[in-house]
């Protein structure tokens, strides 16, 4: 399942916009969603299937840099996730974890943000780099479909 | 024991920024203080010269938990100034959006935020790992509030299909349908959700507190009715400013609320209401209500983990009756004419009687507004509270103390803020 964790502001579309790109590509077995907050997952996730996540993020590097964690890592707790009205990504990740409720498997790509102030499209920096992050994505959902995991259309 | 000043530095699991600092002297309570520092937000000021359509949507901003409030305070106080009259149909669905409100307000407060307290856990995290059934519960009662809001609001969170006269669009009877299957799973997950804090072991506790709550004869209070004290006084809400002060003091940006005739603090929230409500019930509720013997006036705030079980039962009940009946048929908002006015309401937020007034011009421009939200006007009694819960356990060890008041304080679901989460808590010995 790819998960994009978004809202309508700035460069706070990035995880939107890299779900669709991945959506237009059309990937059986490939779920896409739209979250507005992490918490969104709880509904989604399911321990047996992989899990990717695109967001945008603040704190890991240049506005539009892309990054890629695998989950569990110490590092996720210094990156500054947009949106402070719910549970943050890791502490979502974390409670699905404790659940039980986890996949084996979670991918987080990001791309740093640079402005996600309110009625903002995104930034040239961030939109530049959507395409990119898509592609590395993809390359890693196509190493999953050599696996056996995924099929392509 | 000798003078000593105690810290601790942080209270998780409280909505916003504020500190607790209490001085002693021996066992002698010099000073309680409940502080909120963070700063002001100035909505009412934000508001004047706007337009009043765009009311409800900026007051929405005003939190997170609990934006439908904001908006049902503001929207019934520009309607009395406008002199608009909603139909019986907007009417029952404003109560509906209400009770997705207080389902995922209650729901994630009992179980992620309050109910580790009497578990013994640091976190609803760490809570997870051997209470899964019901953190899973707790989850899914959140997202069913949620999905309320999301479908008569617009989205989950701060709603936009909430204007002036009614709603922008009402949902047809099929969306309506289809929530009624989880909804009817929901009733029952809170009727077990209710027992299983009633079995909690809660501290021994009475609070001299004066109880306040919107009443009204037909209906447990949510949108309408009048002001109705524990001593007896019933208030129209028109006299709410008459009848009540708002202080500033030294150590909060958030101004305190007093009684003016009493010169005391008053506690609103789920406790009151049930204390004053309860025949208005639905009768799941009430009978829930009766087989954990809940008593007939609650003095123990504590216990408010059980009150908001009863009125997520009764949020249940009240939405499924109204999902099963829905036919939208009229208009969905009535139409108005702008013209100068005074407007006031006070609606029951999850934490209880949220106040607005509003002056508008013959343009449809607000002049002013006002705003006292239920957590300011919680807070000295919170501060009472402390002090009596300090009083009495003046004996026991730093640390252990701390974590008493940090307790007590999530009893009261503080709403201080929707911007950060913590607390700190200093306790001054000398």
């Amino acid at each position: 399942m790819v998960a994009g964790i978004g809202s309508p502001h700035g460069d706070d579309q990035a995880g939107w916009e890299m779900a669709r790109e991945i959506e237009r590509r059309k990937y059986s077995h490939v779920s896409v969603k739209l979250a507005r907050t992490p918490a969104d997952l709880l509904d989604w996730i399911e321990p047996g299937r992989d899990l990717l996540i695109c967001d945008a993020c603040q704190g890991a590097g240049e506005p539009g840099s892309i990054h890629q964690w695998e989950w569990p890592c110490g590092q996720l707790d210094e990156i500054r996730w947009s949106g402070t009205h719910q549970m943050s990504l890791t502490g979502v990740l974390a409670l699905a974890e404790q659940l039980g409720r986890l996949p084996q498997h979670v991918r987080i790509w990001a791309i740093e943000l640079h402005s996600n102030h309110s009625g903002e499209s995104l930034s040239a920096a961030v939109q530049a780099r959507v395409f990119a992050a898509v592609e590395a994505m993809c390359e890693d959902i196509s190493n999953s479909v050599s696996q056996g995991e995924i099929e392509h259309a | 024991m000798g003078d000593r000043k105690i810290k601790v530095e942080t209270l998780t699991r409280v909505e916003g920024e504020g500190g607790l600092f209490i001085r002693m002297s021996g066992d002698t309570i010099e000073e309680v203080r409940l502080e909120i520092y963070e700063p002001p937000r100035l909505f009412e000021a934000l508001l004047r010269g706007r337009p009043l359509e765009d009311t409800p949507d900026i007051t929405a901003r005003i939190c997170g938990i609990c934006p439908v409030a904001y908006q049902m305070s503001s929207v019934h106080a520009l309607e009395a100034a406008l002199e608009v009259t909603v139909s019986p149909e907007i009417r029952r669905l404003r109560r509906l959006l209400y009770c997705g409100e207080w389902i995922e307000s209650h729901g994630l407060h009992m179980h992620l935020l309050h109910a580790p307290d009497f578990l013994g856990f640091e976190s609803g995290l760490e809570m997870a790992k051997q209470f899964p059934e019901e953190v899973n519960r707790g989850l899914r009662l959140k997202k069913h509030g949620n999905q309320l809001v999301d479908l008569l609001g617009g989205r989950a969170i701060h709603p936009v299909n909430v204007c002036v006269g009614g709603f922008y669009r009402i949902p047809n009877r099929n969306e309506f349908q289809k929530l009624i299957p989880d909804f009817e799973w929901g009733l029952n997950a809170a009727m077990e959700t209710t027992r299983w804090v009633a079995g909690f072991d809660f501290p021994e506790m009475e609070s001299d507190c004066e109880f306040i709550s919107l009443s009204h004869p037909d209906e447990y209070p949510m949108n309408d009715g009048v002001m109705k004290s524990s001593l007896g006084d019933v208030i129209e809400v028109d006299q709410y400013e008459a009848e009540f002060e708002e202080r500033q003091v030294p150590h909060s940006t958030a101004l305190q609320a007093f009684r003016k005739s009493t010169g005391r603090p008053y506690l609103l929230g789920p406790l009151s209401r049930i204390n004053l409500n309860r025949q208005q019930l639905f009768p799941q509720a009430r009978k829930l209500a009766d087989e954990i013997g809940w008593e007939p006036v609650c003095r123990n705030p504590h216990k408010a983990i059980i009150a908001r079980g009863l009125e997520i039962v009764h949020a249940y009940e009240e939405a499924l009756s109204i999902l099963r009946d829905q036919h939208p048929a009229g208009k969905p908002r009535e139409s108005y004419s702008p013209q100068a006015g005074i407007g006031k309401s006070a609606t029951e937020a999850p934490r209880g009687t949220l106040y607005h007034r509003y002056e508008i011009d013959d343009q449809g421009k607000i002049i002013e507004a006002c705003i006292v939200p239920p957590t300011s006007q919680n807070q000295a009694q919170i501060e009472v509270d402390l002090k009596h819960l300090v009083t009495e356990s003046a004996g026991q060890e730093d640390a252990e103390l701390g974590r008493k008041c940090e307790n007590l304080v999530r009893a009261y679901d503080p709403c201080i803020s929707c911007s950060t989460h913590f607390l700190k808590v200093t306790i001054d010995r000398h």
